[in-house]
């Protein structure tokens, strides 16, 4: 990038390549036909048809994320739609899914396709912790509420630290924050994750943030950094905001 | 690269942090309808057992003169020699105790002396320990209910007792519960209070299907086996762990009498679901075998931190070593390459190291948190040895040769198989002579899985059961699907004889035999080599397999470490020699393209290229049969990516599938990569740059 004027979706870019160089550093790649993949599926949520008479659209897609390009290619045409027809949010599974699931939605977006399952996940690579603030759902979080969520997820982390944990790729993800953790498991371990987001909720959980404790499943999406949270509408009090990375731990 | 939490940072926060509620036994919602001597109490046999019998005795009642007191002390004197096994050093100060609650303590001395009676019940002799194990083998004899025979008269005659129906028969020894006249839920409630109080050591347990199970012996020389407990087998479990009685009203009385469990009891307690306090059963083990936490477990019996039941019957492996030296990791290895495998002949060293990783494998199944793949023994013709190698593989470490499943089973019925053999806790699973192509969707899932649900044999209901088993098949020239090829690691022998079963000069011709005698040796060779992995700082292997990381890290770390080298380097070339199809396919593919570019066709126009190049899918022995094969294959391969291409059915005008006249499908060659868009047309500066 260096050399040349920065574009509108620059900054937009740079999350998202934070985001994608973690996600690919050091996990295992699996062979499809000639080459080695790391397939994930993205997803478009609650992108408006055009028309009041017909429901927003969720559209899905299979994107190999050593080769990313398609995948940004596909994200920068939703982000350059004017913003009331842009979509809820786009999201990625949190791991890797079988590359034969390509031969759904190759590298494209496409409506009325089946998204990956938990029986689809190869393994988990990946969770995170998720501290949410409490609120209306559906709608944007205000500072104060996002600072509460903040709160809570710099407690969780240094609990965490303190009882040996390496540290984590910070995301905020427009309305909360999100802490993510590399693992080495199979992608069904028994419960481990799920347990230990319901022990981190037991012991941290406050009045106005709490741990999410259902983004334990494999095959979980979370917001992709550089795509913006627009849930509801935006207002002054509850603007809707993109999803950054915040820290990126030293190699 | 964020760093790798391990998972037992992970679990150390769950411990951390546990459930402020955790699960316990159903508090009874009415008052408890009987008075049960070790109700509300989990006996034990170990250091709790004098107290157990102190309130044993304490419910047989005082001696009192004149109402056959002398009787009675030296039935008390019985019960603590012979029922609670309890020597004299603890024994005798009991008795003491007891009689300090007689109406008139006995002297100590004397012919009608304590110390006398104490005597007599010893010299009496008999089964000790009976009132330990309340599940304890074998019937009460009918007639003697108590085991003390304290109140066998109580029994022979059912008394005569008031309306309340906890007021049962004051009989001793086991809990009493009446079963009618009450709520179900607290005929539930002492059923399993008495079940779980009985079940020390465990024999009762929730097994790998999540129902209830118990152990038993098809063989009586053989391994137990985990066995569903349903409603007629509960029977006699909950018989041995309490008295049941009824209540009988007639015009002029109401009377308690003795009776069965009943059946609504027996019928409903296994669909409970969840039984708090008794114990998960992972797996039953007849071999010395290493717990997740690297323990190596060398006793029989139950162990609660690992849910295996160790039993050994009355093996002994020699003591393993902690730091084997390097002498005696010599001599394992001698033991399992030079005695063991040494009469094999296999193509190459690869095979031979997946051979050891087999034999390795069941000793170290627990310590591997997910799947392991399927070892293939192969070999090009019968006779050559890999059944002899899977049988004296399973004998080392099971002790015998379990029932082998045909691999050519239909796929249903290879499920519910799978699925029951899952249930029953099965270390190893062994499919014999799999002579055709493997290929099973259900089969490639469940090698993966961590849990396989299934239908159960013969009803309608389904089960999901715990995959932790060790997976062995062998064939003749092995063949499989690809997504079963990626699943396993093989071992192909070869003599390069006609006859490979007319060989001789065998170090152990009888190498069954030779195995049987020697299975405590080799077991501890085995265990050597995992022993000197650990002491050597477990480093892992540097082979793995996806899907399949930690085992191939563990094994691959053992065999590395023991100097064992090759093992899976022969993965790749037989994912080759599977994918030969695949590259029959391109070939088809390249021809087809060639003829007829991206136009719709039909089968039929493609037979002439398909019967050149699709020789291993036209396998038929006639022309129809090939046609038909083609049809079929090419609606399997529909939507596939072959090189350039990928083979759509093709639609016509109106979107429909497009078919000739005689309804057959067309289909296409669509050029593919049109999705993937490059760098070069990006706009500059918001651009995402790959680095």
């Amino acid at each position: 990038m260096s050399g040349k004027p920065p574009g509108p979706l620059a900054e937009n870019a740079r999350h998202f390549h934070d985001f994608v160089t973690v996600l690919t550093a050091g996990v295992d790649r699996y062979p499809f036909g000639d080459q080695d993949v790391l397939v994930h599926e993205a997803r478009v949520l609650a992108l408006p048809s055009g028309n009041p008479k017909y429901p927003a659209k969720n559209l899905i897609g299979f994107f190999d994320l050593l080769q990313p390009v398609p995948l940004w290619d596909a994200i920068r045409h939703y982000l350059s739609l004017p913003e009331k027809a842009q979509p809820e949010g786009i999201y990625i599974t949190v791991n890797p899914v079988d590359p034969n699931l390509l031969a759904v939605a190759d590298h494209e977006f496409k409506a009325g396709v089946n998204g990956a399952t938990d029986a689809d996940v190869l393994c988990r690579n990946y969770f995170y912790v998720d501290a949410d603030p409490v609120k209306r759902a559906k709608i944007s979080a205000t500072d104060a509420e996002k600072a509460a969520a903040w709160e809570l997820a710099r407690a969780v982390r240094a609990d965490l630290t303190d009882r040996g944990f390496p540290p984590p790729m910070v995301v905020d993800s427009g309305n909360g924050f999100h802490d993510w953790r590399r693992v080495q498991l199979p992608a069904d371990e028994g419960g481990a994750v799920e347990r230990l987001l319901k022990a981190l909720a037991r012991r941290h959980d406050t009045a106005r943030a709490k741990v999410d404790t259902t983004v334990f499943n494999p095959s979980r999406l979370c917001k992709i950094p550089g795509t913006f949270a627009r849930k509801g509408s935006s207002v002054k009090t509850r603007p809707h905001r993109m999803a950054r990375v915040l820290e990126v731990p030293p190699c | 690269m964020l760093k790798v939490v391990p998972l037992a940072l992970i679990e150390a926060v769950i411990a951390a942090y546990p459930p402020s509620d955790p699960p316990a036994p159903p508090p009874p919602t009415a008052k408890p309808a009987t008075a049960s001597p070790g109700r509300g109490r989990r006996a034990t046999a170990g250091d709790n057992r004098v107290a157990r019998c102190r309130a044993y005795l304490r419910k047989v009642g005082p001696a009192v003169t004149g109402q056959e007191g002398s009787k009675r002390t030296f039935q008390a004197a019985r019960i603590i020699w012979a029922d609670f096994e309890i020597d004299e050093a603890d024994g005798y100060p009991l008795l003491e105790e007891f009689n300090r609650t007689c109406q008139t303590p006995w002297e100590e001395g004397g012919k009608q002396g304590l110390r006398r009676k104490w005597d007599e019940a010893v010299k009496k002799g008999g089964e000790r320990g009976t009132l330990l194990n309340a599940d304890r083998e074998g019937y009460t004899p009918a007639g003697t209910v108590s085991p003390g025979g304290v109140a066998a008269a109580g029994r022979a005659t059912p008394p005569t007792g008031p309306a309340d129906p906890t007021a049962a028969p004051a009989t001793a020894g086991m809990p009493r519960i009446v079963h009618n006249e009450r709520q179900y839920r607290d005929v539930e409630y002492d059923a399993a209070r008495a079940l779980i109080a009985a079940n020390d050591p465990p024999r009762v347990f929730v097994g790998n299907g999540g129902g209830l199970v118990g152990l038993h012996r098809p063989d009586p020389a053989g391994v137990p086996r985990a066995r569903e407990l349903d409603g007629p087998a509960l029977r006699p479990v909950f018989s041995r762990v309490a008295d049941w009685f009824r209540v009988v009203q007639t015009k002029s009385e109401t009377r308690v009498v003795d009776d069965f469990p009943p059946s609504e009891l027996l019928a409903s307690f296994p669909a409970r679901g969840d039984w708090p306090g008794v114990p998960f059963l992972r797996c039953v083990v007849p071999y010395p075998v290493f717990t997740p936490a690297w323990e190596l477990l060398v006793t029989s019996g139950y162990h609660a931190a690992s849910n295996l039941y160790c039993h050994l019957d009355g093996l002994e492996v020699p003591p393993v070593p902690d730091r084997p030296t390097p002498d005696e990791v010599e001599q394992a290895r001698e033991l399992i390459l030079g005695d063991v495998l040494g009469d094999f002949q296999f193509v190459d060293q690869a095979s031979k190291a997946n051979a050891v990783a087999m034999l390795l494998l069941p000793a170290i199944r627990h310590t591997i948190d997910g799947p392991t793949p399927l070892a293939v023994l192969d070999a090009p013709t019968e006779g050559t040895g890999k059944s002899l190698l899977a049988e004296a593989s399973m004998l080392l470490t099971l002790g015998e040769v379990p029932e082998a499943m045909t691999a050519d089973l239909r796929e249903e019925e290879r499920d519910k198989t799978l699925t029951a053999l899952l249930i029953e806790g099965q270390p190893v699973i062994f499919f014999d002579n799999a002579n055709k192509k493997l290929d099973s969707g259900s089969f490639a899932q469940v090698l993966t899985a961590r849990r396989k649900r299934g239908r159960i044999l013969g009803e309608t209901k389904t089960a999901s059961a715990l995959v932790n088993v060790c997976w062995v098949m062998t064939g003749n020239n092995f063949t499989c699907s690809r997504e079963i090829a990626r699943r396993l690691y093989w071992s192909r022998q070869d003599t390069g004889l006609e006859t490979p079963s007319e060989r001789t000069g065998f170090r152990h011709p009888e190498l069954l035999e030779w195995v049987r005698e020697n299975r405590p040796k080799l077991l501890w060779a085995l265990l050597v080599l995992v022993r000197h992995w650990r002491a050597t700082g477990a480093v892992p292997g540097a082979k793995t397999l996806g899907k399949f990381e930690r085992w191939a890290k563990t094994v691959g770390g053992i065999l590395e470490a023991a100097g064992i080298p090759g093992f899976l380097d022969n993965a790749a070339a037989f994912r080759k020699q599977c994918a030969d199809q695949v590259g029959e396919l391109a070939e088809f593919v390249k021809l087809w393209a060639a003829q007829h570019g991206t136009t719709p066709v039909i089968s039929g126009d493609l037979f002439e290229i398909a019967r050149e190049a699709l020789e291993t899918v036209l396998t038929a022995e006639n022309e129809d049969g090939k046609r038909k094969q083609l049809g079929k294959f090419l609606r399997k391969c529909r939507d596939r990516v072959v090189g350039r291409y990928r083979i759509r059915a093709a639609v016509d005008a109106a979107g429909e599938e497009d078919k000739d006249y005689a309804g057959r499908p067309r289909y296409r060659l669509e050029e593919v990569g049109k999705g993937r868009a490059g760098a070069a047309d990006t706009p500059p500066g918001d651009e995402f740059e790959l680095r």
